[in-house]
């Protein structure tokens, strides 16, 4: 439960939530295209036709993520399915910024002024980056310092947005620390002391810092034994709740989908072979390939 | 308040071989505002798919599922925007099956409570009308902070009664509600299904028990009788 103290009111609103409009996309992208290798005649339009592999079979190019069309609405939570290698998490890497993509298009409703975010300078990403998204990787070591405090840890997300006045970050790193239910006790230990459940919550906590209206969480609960699994999946649908944060959620995992997403995108090889309500994905698939994956469920 | 048109069904599988599958073709029923309209038939001939296509959990292949939403007007489920379909399962229309699919390690009562949040409760009082709903359909108070995922599957059944009776949905798709009560406990859920009736809830709905539909249903939709006739008359019209 979020505690609203006399100290949150110390903290600036932020600027874009009176420009989110419920029934307005908050996020949309348009042609995301993501290649590994130059591309040769046979592949450059990959976007066409049904691929064996995201691999050219010509020039040996991989696609990772070939012309996705999707949209996220305001406080929803859209899936993403698809095996190892299907292009999943190059494409949330492409939205925050940690992979360059190839081309294609990204706004946000929050910053119309900007226009295509992926051709953004990086001053103008950066700025993204640490307000409008939150980030949560599949492993703990790509989004903490796990051998700075864990308070420290959100405290860096608070700098990067400008917030200098030690007593306020401190106030709020151990407010955001409380919310993910790391004991206040153990806030200024490193999370490299911390169990895999803690380190996720503790990188939650993180992207959480600036109230970002999107949370990017990429396999968060991969790896963890079912119990703690249970707990961070409930730790999220909460966030969602009470924050009204969309998110984008990839999980190779329905289970895990089927307990969070509203919407649903299938994924394979690269491109978006289907996308629909998250029961209607489970329960009347209309690809043969996620069929195959619905039907493959313990 | 919900008019089906020439509503069809076409599943095509394409695991080990290619396999088509139309558990219903051309259904058409009309439920005016406040009626129970049950559906009967043999197993297997296709009853909750109907459900699950008024619900959307099913893509109709053809055909158009009008209903007069409060919030949207009148509007074709069968087409409609998945930002809408969302909508309304949160606002206006709910469904019930006999199980229960829930996260795991929640106790019971946040477990129904959580359906009012989204509409703008306080956490206490979704509480306390969590509460209040799991009373009246009997689960014993030492349940409500215990986890549904260990419940009898009467109770579970229960949960989720009380998961989708609590928003007071407009339009309520009931899949075999009473299907692993007890007696006792399913004048329960009757009672309380007939109240709703009357307080204007308009209902759709699955029983294989006959008592239940007899007591529920103001008309009968008979899918086996309705696809006879249909082949009667393809017959009668091509010689």
């Amino acid at each position: 439960m979020i505690q609203v103290t006399e100290h949150a009111a110390e903290r600036a609103v932020p600027t874009w939530t009176a420009r989110i409009r419920a029934d307005e996309k908050l996020l949309e992208v348009r042609g995301l295209t993501k290649r590994y290798g130059p591309g040769c005649s046979s592949c450059h339009q990959p976007e066409t036709g049904e691929w064996h592999s995201s691999r050219c079979p010509r020039c040996g190019t991989i696609w990772a993520c070939r012309s996705l069309d999707f949209h996220l609405y305001p406080g929803e939570i859209l899936g993403v399915v698809g095996e190892s290698g299907s292009g999943k998490s190059t494409m949330v890497k492409c939205l925050y910024f940690d992979e360059e993509a190839t081309s294609g298009e990204m706004t946000l409703s929050v910053c119309p002024g900007d226009g295509n975010l992926l051709q953004a300078s990086s001053q103008r990403k950066r700025y993204v980056r640490n307000h409008l998204m939150g980030m949560v990787y599949q492993n703990p070591y790509l989004g903490l310092r796990m051998n700075f405090s864990s308070s420290g840890n959100v405290a860096e997300k608070l700098f990067a947005a400008s917030q200098f006045h030690v007593g306020r970050v401190r106030r709020r790193a151990a407010e955001l620390l409380e919310r993910v239910e790391i004991p206040l006790a153990r806030m200024d230990e490193p999370p490299a002391r911390f169990s895999g459940g803690m380190q996720q919550r503790v990188q939650i906590s993180r992207a959480l810092a600036n109230d970002p209206p999107i949370l990017l969480l990429d396999e968060v609960t991969t790896g963890l034994d079912l119990s703690v699994q249970a707990r961070v999946l409930d730790l999220i649908r909460s966030i969602r709740r009470e924050l009204g944060v969309a998110m984008i959620v990839v999980s190779h995992d329905l289970g895990v989908i089927r307990m969070l997403a509203d919407r649903t995108m299938v994924m394979r090889h690269g491109a978006i072979v289907e996308h629909g309500l998250t029961d209607q994905i489970l329960e009347d698939p209309q690809h043969p390939y996620t069929q195959l994956l619905v039907h493959s469920l313990l | 308040m919900l008019t089906v048109e020439n509503l069809s069904k076409t599943f095509e599988l394409a695991l080990t071989h290619r396999m088509t599958v139309r558990p219903f073709d051309s259904v058409s029923f009309h439920v005016p505002k406040g009626h129970f309209l049950g559906i009967v038939g043999p197993s297997g001939i296709g009853k909750s798919s109907i459900l699950k296509c008024i619900y959307r959990t099913y893509l109709p292949t053809t055909g158009n599922i009008y209903y007069e939403s409060e919030r949207l007007g009148p509007i074709d489920l069968a087409q409609a925007d998945e930002r809408d379909i969302l909508l309304l399962r949160q606002t206006e229309i709910s469904y019930v099956t006999q199980f229960l699919r829930v996260i795991p390690r929640v106790p019971a009562v946040d477990v129904v409570a959580e359906r009012l949040l989204p509409l703008g409760w306080p956490e206490d009082r979704a509480r306390g009308e969590a509460r209040a709903m799991l009373e009246r359909l009997r689960i014993p108070p030492a349940l409500w902070d215990a986890f549904p995922a260990t419940f009898s599957g009467g109770e579970q059944q229960r949960i989720n009664l009380a998961r989708a009776l609590i928003v007071k949905p407009r339009l309520l798709i009931l899949d075999e509600p009473t299907a692993s009560l007890d007696p006792e406990t399913k004048e329960i859920v009757i009672g309380f299904l007939r109240d709703m009736k009357r307080e204007g809830t308009t209902m759709v709905g699955v029983f294989h028990d006959r008592d239940a539909m007899a007591r529920l249903a103001d008309e009968v939709f008979d899918l086996a009788d309705w696809n006879r006739r249909r082949a009667e008359a393809f017959h009668a019209y091509n010689g």
